[in-house]
Formats: structure tokens, sequence, C-alpha cells
């Protein structure tokens, strides 16, 4: 599929390429770009994400391009009940450091990735619950 | 010690302004809340001083529950605090002067403050009790103008400081605490309330409600700067409020407390284009309030993060969960199945234990069969959770009136109840539904104090979805004609129970016409009947003028014959729509009716047949061939059946995940395990109530 944004992060000059289908999950920023070929413009800079951050989220969207869009949460249920496991493929695309993972949840919610956003809150959380009072003081 | 309690005043403030926004999301603005404040804040003026605190325990709640708001002021207000007022009895324009013998118990301005707003209040320095007062009436006060001087004045400031209010010094100074002008006293109690918890430090009308914490820090920028020195610096205003850490500004920077860690550090810390852009959102819309101030606070920021820029800032630490911003902590709270957790993590800090007193986390309240539901004791539950949508006190016998004013007053966002089994009555109802709107999902299972008039308050909740009236015993089909002619959006009813109990009033006919009531609903989806042992085929006929039934169920009917059920099913019935069928206990389904049943519901999902034992194999067959989105299927005790049209189901029930064959003593457990080993997904039972994998 044809280029249709050219995106790079705050700290680096490395300029992605992103495709419609890409583009289509980034729900807060898609409706910036029309579906004219982009290729030529000048790459936008995505301010709250790094390049490094940035590729994650491409390699993660590219990977659910296919996945059916998410039902809104639904409030009287409980909304650990509402997702379901996290697949192979995201646990081991989740295995990484805090860093990496604060970082991605802060480019899915700037960029509007529902599902990463998602996923993301609940790997932290899954992390945190489990652990006593004083682990997470250590760990924040 | 001012700044503490500025610093506290401020979290006061935002503290009431989330429980406000959580309350009333569909606020849009301020505006529009503070002209039709939601009724809880009735509640609210009465407990003025507790509900402002932040902590969950310390308040003192008294006995009274319903809307007594005077009685509530004279026990809860029990500081001796002296003000003088004059003897005219009239509020309006009050003069507090210093005639000794007009001392007012200070609850008591506050009780009748609350019937006749005082618009005016002039204090004047000599009656004024300084080292009695507490301030916390004040707030009450639409206009108070100070004349305070000299030491009284001091010892006033700093008192009142003390109790985390606001006055100035200066002459006149409390004239910019005032409300809005021009609002017409005496109706307007709650408005007061709102203004006064409003206007003297937030301004809330250009800022956006997303941005509430950063309200609070621009609160605390005009507290401190109405408070403190004209030259302080922004961010050497220690705040123990927040054990050590305090926020500059939402939602990128976190200043410690530690005189080691300047504010340069802290931005050193972050992303510093992101922190730009945040900067650059609050001057735009702090602008109007305090442009100087932060204007050059944001300069030098600015400045730190072009050097750090340059210097391509080496992180001195990387990010961790903690400077994420609150939002996507709660996000990530939300996630935490279990509340347990919730109640460790609050033990974190200071930061953890607010966001994890957050009422967007506390949606459901289950309280056990047993529990002791008193008053006092929920009401501290209940207030930090004015979200609370889902609500269970099944089985709580001693669920008092009391009780139910404090849970319908604090959570008016109520959608799912569950009061099985609970003795709720007119009365009682009559709150719930006035106060609690959004029901949209009720049980009342086993409720004993069912009646027409009951009934008819129930159906006063409009947005009901579905309701379970089961075992309520004295429920009569007049009352389920009503329920389905003034409920437009009811899909589910469960009148589990009833049939048998309207027996007993109005003879055999009755439950033909609870059927024909029922059925009165256009959308009903599901309709339950355990013990349908007087419907007769009158029934049938008001089961085809429904059209969107997808959950039906008929146990234990000897009445209805072989031919009833086939009208039931025949070709232009009305139920292809049937995704759940249930037929237990009724002798009368045959292969005819099985037949019929393959043919007109092809979207089964679940069929139960249980000790329907004139079913042969010949029957099964047609549900095999023909069900083929079939996941569920229920054979108990068929006893004519031997099985030998289950080799099909591989291909023909690709979905088929439960098979119950108990008391099937014909059926070959050979053929099942060649059946098994071809469907992995497939658990069967066999005939002892056993899995058959694990019974091989």
């Amino acid at each position: 599929m044809a280029t249709i944004a050219q995106l790079k992060g705050w700290d680096s000059e490395e300029v992605f390429n992103v495709d419609g289908e890409i583009l289509n999950q980034f729900s807060s920023i898609k409706e910036l770009f029309g579906n004219a070929d982009a290729s030529n413009s000048e790459p936008l800079s995505l301010p709250n994400v790094s390049a490094a951050t940035f590729q994650k989220v491409i390699e993660w969207c590219k990977h659910h391009k296919d996945d059916p869009s998410l039902p809104p949460l639904k409030c009287n249920k409980a909304i650990s009940e509402q997702i379901k496991d996290v697949s192979d493929w995201d646990r081991e695309f989740l295995h990484v450091d805090q860093k990496t993972l604060c970082e991605l949840i802060l480019a899915a919610g700037y960029l509007g990735i529902d599902g990463l956003f998602r996923l993301t809150c609940k790997t932290v959380a899954d992390m945190i619950s489990g652990t006593t009072s004083d682990e997470n003081n250590f760990q924040h | 010690m001012m700044a503490n309690g500025a610093s506290k005043k401020a979290w006061d403030i935002l503290c009431a302004y989330q429980q406000r926004r959580g309350a009333n999301s569909d606020v849009e603005d301020v505006d529009t809340f503070l002209a039709t404040p939601p009724p809880e804040y009735q509640y609210m003026v009465d407990c003025w001083s507790s509900l402002l605190s932040p902590r969950f325990g310390d308040p003192p709640f008294d006995e009274t529950v319903s809307s007594d708001s005077e009685g509530i002021n004279q026990q809860s207000v029990t500081h001796e605090l002296v003000v003088a007022v004059n003897n005219e009895g009239s509020y309006d324009d009050a003069h507090i002067n210093d005639n000794p013998e007009n001392l007012y118990d200070f609850s008591t301005l506050t009780a009748n403050h609350q019937q006749q707003a005082t618009d005016n209040i002039q204090l004047s320095n000599d009656c004024v009790q300084v080292d009695e007062i507490n301030s916390s009436s004040f707030q009450h006060i639409r206009h108070v103008e100070g004349r305070l001087h000299g030491d009284t004045s001091q010892n006033v400031v700093s008192s009142l400081a003390d109790n985390e209010r606001e006055l100035s010094v200066e002459d006149g100074d409390f004239r910019q605490q005032a409300a809005a002008p021009g609002s017409s006293p005496a109706d307007q109690n709650l408005d007061d309330l709102c203004d006064t918890l409003a206007v003297p430090f937030f301004d809330f009308t250009p800022l956006d409600d997303e941005l509430c914490s950063l309200n609070a820090n621009l609160a605390q920028c005009r507290l401190e700067k109405s408070l403190l020195e004209e030259d302080l610096q922004f961010e050497t205003v220690p705040c123990d409020e927040f054990g050590g850490e305090r926020y500059v500004m939402y939602p990128q920077i976190t200043c410690s407390q530690s005189a080691s860690q300047s504010i340069d550090e802290t931005v050193n810390s972050y992303d510093s284009s992101s922190l730009e852009q945040q900067i650059v959102e609050f001057v735009e819309r702090t602008n109007a309030v305090f442009s100087g101030r932060v204007h050059k606070w944001t300069e030098e920021l600015q400045n730190v993060i072009e050097c750090e820029s340059i210097e391509s800032g080496e992180n001195n630490r990387s990010p961790s969960i903690s400077d994420l911003p609150d939002e996507v902590l709660l996000a990530i709270l939300s996630y935490i199945p279990l509340k347990d957790n919730l109640l460790v993590l609050s033990l974190v800090s200071k930061r953890w234990y607010i966001l994890a007193a957050d009422p967007s986390l506390w949606r459901h309240l289950f309280l056990s069969a047993d529990a002791v539901i008193d008053p006092h004791w929920l009401c501290y539950m209940v207030r930090r959770s004015p979200q609370l949508k889902t609500l269970c006190v099944r089985g709580g016998q001693n669920l008092s009136s009391q009780s139910l004013a404090v849970l319908t007053t604090y959570c008016p966002m109520l959608t799912n109840i569950d009061f099985g089994f609970c003795n709720v009555t007119q009365p009682m109802l009559s709150s719930l539904v006035t106060r609690c709107p959004n029901i949209s999902s009720a049980n009342f299972e086993g409720c004993e104090t069912v009646s027409s008039e009951w009934i008819r308050t129930l159906c006063q909740l409009q947005k009901l979805m579905s309701v379970n009236i089961s075992h309520c015993q004295v429920l009569v089909d007049e009352d389920i004609k009503y329920l389905s002619e003034h409920l437009p959006r009811l899909v589910h009813v469960n009148i589990d129970g009833n049939s048998f109990l309207s027996d007993i009033i109005d003879g055999a006919e009755s439950t033909d016409k609870s059927i024909e009531a029922a059925t009165a609903c256009p959308k009903l989806i599901q309709l339950t009947i355990s013990f349908a042992e007087r419907l007769t085929f009158l029934s049938i006929d008001y089961l085809l003028k429904t059209n969107s039934l997808s959950y039906l169920q008929i146990r234990k009917s000897p009445i209805l014959d072989t031919d009833n059920f086939c009208r039931l099913f025949q070709a232009n019935s009305c139920m292809q729509y049937l995704q759940q069928l249930d037929l237990s206990e009724c002798t009368a389904v045959v292969d005819v009716v099985v037949e019929a049943i393959s043919h007109r519901c092809p979207l089964l999902v679940r069929l139960t047949l249980g000790w329907c034992w004139n079913i042969t194999d010949e029957g099964v067959n047609f549900i095999i061939r023909n069900c083929q989105y079939l996941e569920h299927l229920d054979l108990l005790g068929l006893e004519l059946i031997d099985g030998h049209g289950f080799g099909l189901l591989p291909e023909k029930l690709p979905r088929l995940t439960f098979l119950s064959l108990v008391q099937c003593n014909r059926v070959n457990d050979d053929l099942i395990k060649r059946v098994l080993d071809r469907m992995p997904q497939l658990t069967a039972i066999n005939y002892y109530h056993e899995d058959f994998r694990t019974a091989m």
C-alpha cells in the first residue's frame, strides 16, 4: 500500500513511511492526512514519541492491522473480564524494560491506538498486581 | 503553616470538584452544573465539612440520613464557635457587631443561613472570639466584608489558615471571595455552596474540564499568591500534604520537596518537547488568570529545556511507572482485577493513595448477605464512590431505609441493582426511583413487599431494560401487564415462580394472562418460565405474538401437548431468532416437535431437552442435521436414544462444545469416544455425570 504519511520521532531524523492501514490505527492523528500520496511532503515530527518507540509501535500495528475494532469498554462490567488473554506474540512484544513500556503507553495514548493502550496498561497492571507495596516502592 | 493550609485547601477543592464531575459526567460545563446542582449536593450542604475532606474515615457523620438538613448541622458542627449577629433575625445584610448579648452559636448561623442566604455579613473585630474560631462555615457566606486589623486580625487570619479557609488581612479583601453578585437569595443555597467551592480559587470557565489537575495547580498558584509574599518563588513552597511530593504542573513535572533537587533537574529528566507543549497549553489556558507569573516561570523552564536540548540531555533516570500521567495510571489501575490490590497500591505513596481512591475505579459494590448494613458504615463506603454503577445487596435482610437513602444519595449513577431477597418497601423504592433514574437492570427476586403500587413505582424507571421479579409472592397478572405496558425498553423479564403463585390467587388460566401481559412487550428477548404447569394453548398464542424472542424457557409443562408445541414452531412462527431454548420436563416434546424446532430455529446455540423422554434418535438427528450453530446440547435423561447419529457431530455441529448425555443409558460410549477424538473442544458428560475424557 502506498505511503500516505511520513512521520518521525522527536529525537531522530529517521523518517518512517506509514501506509494507510497503519495510519488508520492512529486515531488521534489520522485525520491530519488525506488520501493523497504525501511521500514528497515534509515529514511530520511526533513531539511525544521517540524514534525507537515509534518503531515498536509500527511493529505492533503491522501485526494487528487485521484486528477487528475494539468494542467500547462497558462500565458495568469489570474491565479485566473484558480483556481477552494476551496473545503470545504480544507477550513477547512487550517483554521489554519498564522504560520502554512506559514510553509505549504514552505513545499509544498520544497516537490514539486503543488496542495497544489497553494492552500495555494491562501489562503494567499485571506487573503491579501481585506485588507488595514495598516492591512497588522499589519499582517506582 | 499557611502554605500547608493553602495546599490542603486546594486539594480539598479539587476533591470536591472531581466528585462533582464524577457524579455528573453528563454535565457539559461548570456553569450548567452550577445552575442545576445534582441532588446529592443537598446532602453535601448538610455535611459540608465532612465531605470536603479527601480522607476516607475521618469526618463525623451523624444519625440523620434523610434530608433533614438543620438537624445535621446542629449536631455535626460541634465547635464552640461564637459569632455575634444582630438580633433582627434576618441574615440579609446582617451586621455582626460587638454586642455581647447577641452571641449566636455559629452552627445556628450555618443552619439558618441555609434558609436565608446571607448576602452580606460585616464582621467587626471585637466580636470575633479569635481563640475559638473555626471558619468552616465561612464558606457559606457569600459576601463577607472584613474589617479585621491589628493583632486580632492577624490571629484570625492565621487561625483561619489553620482551618484551611482563606480570609485575607486587608480591609475589604473578603470581597474577592464573594460569589457572583445578583443571585436571588433564599432559593439558591446550593448555588451558594457551589460558588463558595468554585469561586475563591477556581475560575472554571476558561479552563478545560479535563485539566482539573491543572486547575489544582492553578488554584495553588493563586492561593500562594494571595496568601504569601508577592515575590514568592513558585517552586520553593513546601507542601507537606502530599507527603514530600508536590505537583507543580500536570502532568509532566513532579518536583520533590528535597532541597537538593531543583526544578531544573526535574525538567531534565523529562521529554523536553512534550514538556514544552504542556507549558504552552498551560500558559494558554491560564493566561487570563495568572499571566505574568506563569509567563516568567515558563520562560525559565523553556530556557532550561533549550539548554537541555542542546546538550542532547542524558537522562539521569529512565521514566518509570510513577512518571506516567494520572490518566494513564488510572487506566492501568482499572485493569487491576481485585480491589484488594488497589488497597495495597494505596500504601505506596500519597499519590497512589489518591489515585487508588479515584471514584472511577470503584463502580461495583457487592455486600454479602450477612453484612450488617449500617448507614454510618455505608456512608463512609459509598461517599468515595459517587460513580457506583453496580450495587448488589443480595439477601441483605437488614437493609434499612436509612441505608438505602445513603446509597441513593451518594450514588445517583447506579445502573444495575440487585436487591434479591431484600425487603424493599414501597417508600424505599420510591426514593430509589427518584434519585437513581438511570437504573437499567433491576433484580428484586424474592422481594416479599411487592404490591401493585410497588410495581407502579418501579415503572417510573423508564430506562429499565431488565427486571427480575421472580418469586415475588403476591404479584398478580395485572402487575405484569402494567409492567409490560409502561416500560418501553424492557427486554428481559424474569417472572419465574410467579405462575405457581398466581395460580393460588387467580386460578389456572391466570398464568396464560401473565404470559399475555409479558408478551405484550414488543421487544421481549428473553422469557423464562420455570414452572409452566398451568400454561395452556392460549399461552402459545400469546408467545406467537412476540417477534424478537431469542431466549425461551418453558419447563415442566404437563398441559401443553404435542400439537401446541408444533404450533409454536410451525413454519411461519416468530421463533426463528431463538438462540437458547429450554423445554426441560415437557414430555409432550416428541420427535415431531424437535423436527419443527430444528427447521424453524436454525440459529439455536443452546438447546436443553432434559427429561423429554419421548424423543428418539430420529429427533436428535434432525437437530444434528439442521442446527449448525449449536454449541450446547443437553439431552439429560433421554432413555430412548442410542446416539447412532452422533457420528455426524464433527461435520454437522462443528461448534459444539458441550454435550450432556446424563442418564442416557443406551448411548454407546465407544461411539462418543471416537467423536471426542475428532472434536478436541467438546466436553461430553456420561451417564454418571462425569466427563467422558476423565472417565476414560
